[in-house]
C-alpha cells in the first residue's frame, strides 16, 4: 500500500527533493543492508579469508544470515508499533526477500557443492536427517511469501487473505531456528541457538498477544 | 605392502613446508615411491600413469576432486577438533599454546612384563622415526592428507612385552584444566580415552606420531605424542597421550561411551554406515570445493580389511 496516499497527513514531507519517496529510500537502504553481508562473504571467499574450510564457512554464513533476516522481518511491525516509525514498514518486504535470497543461496550451495544437484541423494539427505528436513521446510515456507511479495499480489489477493498467508513467516522462522538448534546443539549445546530461539519466541508471543496490529495513526 | 618399504628415516633437511610442497607435485613423489601408500589401493594400478600427468593445480582450481594432495600446513594447524581447548575448529589453534609438553611422561601399565613411567625420549628410544603420509577422515565429513613423523605403535608396544591376556590397548589424554582450558567445561567426560584391539594396535599402519610436516607436533595437533590410525575416523587418534594400558576387555572410549548411538569403539571409516548428522558417503577434502566419495577403511582396505573378517561392520561401527 502506498503510505503517502493512505496517510497524507502523516507522511507529509517524506518525498525528497530528488523526487524519490521515503518508501523508495527505505527500500533502497534496506536492500543495501540486505546485500552487504553477502558482499562481505563473497569478498572473503575471493580473498581466501574464510579459514581452513571456506566452503563450510560460506555455507554457515549464508544460513546464519537467512535466520538473522527472517527474525529482522518479524521485528519490523512490533518496532513500528512501539516507535511509531511508520516509514520503516516498507523495509519488511526487503528484509523478507533478503531472508529468502540467503536461504536459496544456503540451500543452493549445499545442493551443488555437496551433492552436485543429484536429486536422489539430496532427497535422501532431507528425509534421513531431521535438521535438514526442518531447514528445507523453512525454505519451502518462504516460497509462497516471496511469490506474493509484489504490491500487485496484495491487491489481487486482497489484504486480508494476503496477511493470513503471510503468517507463514512465523513457521519459517520457527523451522529455521529449530534447524539451527538441531545442528548446533550436539556440539555447542544451548549456547549457539538459545539467543535466536529466545528472539523467535519473544516475537511470536508479541504476535500471539496482539491479534490485529494497531492501525498506524498520526501522532496526536 | 609398499608402505613399509617407503618409510625412510626422517631427514631434517626435508622438513620445511616449502620443501615439502616443492617436491614436485606430491603425486610424482608418491608415484616414485609406489603410489599404494598414499592411494592405499583405492585406484586401480592402470590409472597411476595418468595421475602422474594429471594437472593438479588446474584440477584443484576447477574444484574437481583430483588425486590426493598434501593439505597445506596452515590448514592442518588451523582446523582441529581438540575439545580440551574448546569445541570450535579454531579454538585449539587459539588456546593450545598454554600446553607445556616438556617434560612429558607416559605411564605404561597393565598386562605387560615391563610396565613403567617413561619420559618421552625413553619411550621413543631405539625407535626409527618414519615419515608417513596418510589421509585423515574426520567423522564430520571432512578430510586432510597429512605428512606425519612418528614411530610404529606396534614396535613401541613390543618393548613392554604384552602378556597373552592383553587383548586391547587403552590410551589416555592428559587431564590438566590449568593448561587445557576446554577441560574447565564439561564438553566431554574428561580425560579423553581411546582404545584399540591388540591386532589393530600392532598393525604396521598404526602410528604413534611425534611430528608433522617435519616439525614437532604443534600443540593443537596433539603434542607431544598422538595416535594416528588412518583407516579409522579422526577421533580415534587420541592426542597428548599420558598413559598406555594393556587390558583384557574392550576399554572405554570417550565418544563411543558418551553417545553410543552415534559413535562406535571401532569407528572404521565406512561410507555405508551413516551418522545422524553426517552422511559418510562423501567427504570434503580441505582445499577442495566439491566433495569426493569416501572409501571403505579410508582407502586402506587392502591393508586392514583382513583384521575384520567375519565381523558385521554395520553392527560394530
Amino acid at each position: 500500500m502506498d503510505m503517502e496516499k493512505k496517510y497524507p497527513h502523516y507522511t507529509r514531507g517524506w518525498t525528497s527533493k530528488s523526487g524519490s519517496s521515503l518508501k523508495e529510500r527505505v527500500q533502497r537502504w534496506g536492500w543495501v543492508v540486505v546485500q552487504s553481508p553477502g558482499v562481505v562473504l563473497g569478498f572473503l571467499w575471493w580473498k581466501d579469508r574464510l579459514g581452513a574450510n571456506p566452503v563450510e564457512a560460506l555455507h554457515h554464513g549464508l544460513g546464519r544470515w537467512t535466520l538473522y533476516f527472517l527474525l529482522a522481518t518479524l521485528l519490523v511491525s512490533p518496532l513500528v508499533r512501539w516507535t511509531r516509525w511508520g516509514f520503516l514498514m516498507p523495509a519488511r518486504r526487503t528484509l523478507g526477500l533478503g531472508a529468502f535470497q540467503y536461504g536459496v543461496l544456503h540451500f543452493g550451495l549445499w545442493a551443488s557443492l555437496d551433492f552436485d544437484w543429484e536429486w536422489a541423494e539430496i532427497m535422501r539427505e532431507i528425509l534421513e536427517r531431521r535438521y535438514i528436513g526442518w531447514g528445507v521446510a523453512a525454505l519451502l515456507g518462504m516460497v509462497p511469501l516471496a511469490w506474493t511479495s509484489p504490491s500487485r499480489a496484495v491487491k489481487l489477493m486482497g489484504g486480508k487473505r494476503w496477511r493470513t498467508l503471510h503468517q507463514l513467516v512465523y513457521f519459517s522462522a520457527g523451522a529455521g531456528s529449530i534447524h539451527f538448534f538441531l545442528k548446533t546443539f550436539p556440539k555447542e549445546g544451548w549456547g549457539a541457538s538459545a539467543p535466536y530461539l529466545m528472539v523467535f519466541f519473544f516475537l511470536l508471543s508479541l504476535r500471539a498477544f496482539r491479534i490485529r496490529p494497531k492501525p498506524l495513526r498520526p501522532r496526536a | 605392502m609398499s608402505l613399509i618399504d617407503w618409510n625412510r628415516q626422517c631427514e631434517p633437511e626435508l622438513t620445511s613446508e616449502s620443501d615439502w610442497m616443492n617436491r614436485r607435485s606430491f603425486i610424482r613423489c608418491a608415484g616414485l615411491f609406489g603410489t599404494a601408500i598414499l592411494l592405499g589401493g583405492c585406484f586401480p594400478e592402470v590409472k597411476e600413469l595418468e595421475e602422474i600427468d594429471f594437472d593438479l593445480e588446474r584440477a584443484q582450481s576447477a574444484g574437481l576432486p583430483g588425486p590426493d594432495q598434501l593439505t597445506p600446513l596452515r590448514k592442518v594447524t588451523a582446523y582441529n577438533n581438540f575439545y580440551e581447548f574448546g569445541t570450535g575448529k579454531e579454538d585449539p589453534a587459539s588456546f593450545a599454546h598454554s600446553l607445556v609438553t616438556e617434560p612429558w611422561t607416559v605411564s605404561v601399565e597393565g598386562h605387560c612384563e615391563n610396565p613403567g613411567v617413561l619420559d618421552l625420549d625413553q619411550l621413543l628410544e631405539a625407535q626409527t622415526v618414519e615419515e608417513r603420509i596418510y589421509r585423515m577422515r574426520c567423522v564430520e565429513g571432512w578430510s586432510m592428507v597429512i605428512p606425519w613423523q612418528g614411530v610404529s605403535l606396534g614396535k613401541v608396544l613390543e618393548r613392554f612385552k604384552p602378556l597373552p591376556q592383553a587383548a586391547f590397548v587403552a590410551f589416555e589424554t592428559l587431564f590438566d584444566p590449568e593448561m587445557m582450558v576446554g577441560q574447565r567445561y564439561p564438553h566431554l567426560p574428561w580425560p579423553y580415552l581411546e582404545g584399540l584391539r591388540m591386532d589393530e594396535a600392532m598393525h604396521p599402519l598404526t602410528l604413534l606420531a611425534t611430528g608433522l610436516y617435519g616439525k614437532d607436533l604443534p600443540n593443537q595437533n596433539g603434542a607431544p605424542l598422538r595416535l594416528v590410525v588412518p583407516w579409522k575416523y579422526g577421533f580415534k587418534g587420541i592426542k597428548s597421550i599420558v598413559a598406555i594400558r594393556f587390558v583384557e576387555k574392550m576399554p572405554p572410549a570417550t565418544w563411543a561411551n558418551y553417545v553410543p548411538s552415534e559413535y562406535g569403539f571401532f569407528a572404521n571409516v565406512n561410507p555405508e554406515v551413516s551418522h545422524p548428522r553426517w552422511s559418510q558417503r562423501m567427504e570434503r577434502r580441505l582445499g577442495e570445493i566439491k566433495r569426493r566419495r569416501t572409501l571403505p577403511f579410508n582407502g586402506y582396505g587392502e591393508e586392514v580389511s583382513s583384521l575384520y573378517t567375519g565381523m558385521d561392520l554395520k553392527k560394530w561401527f
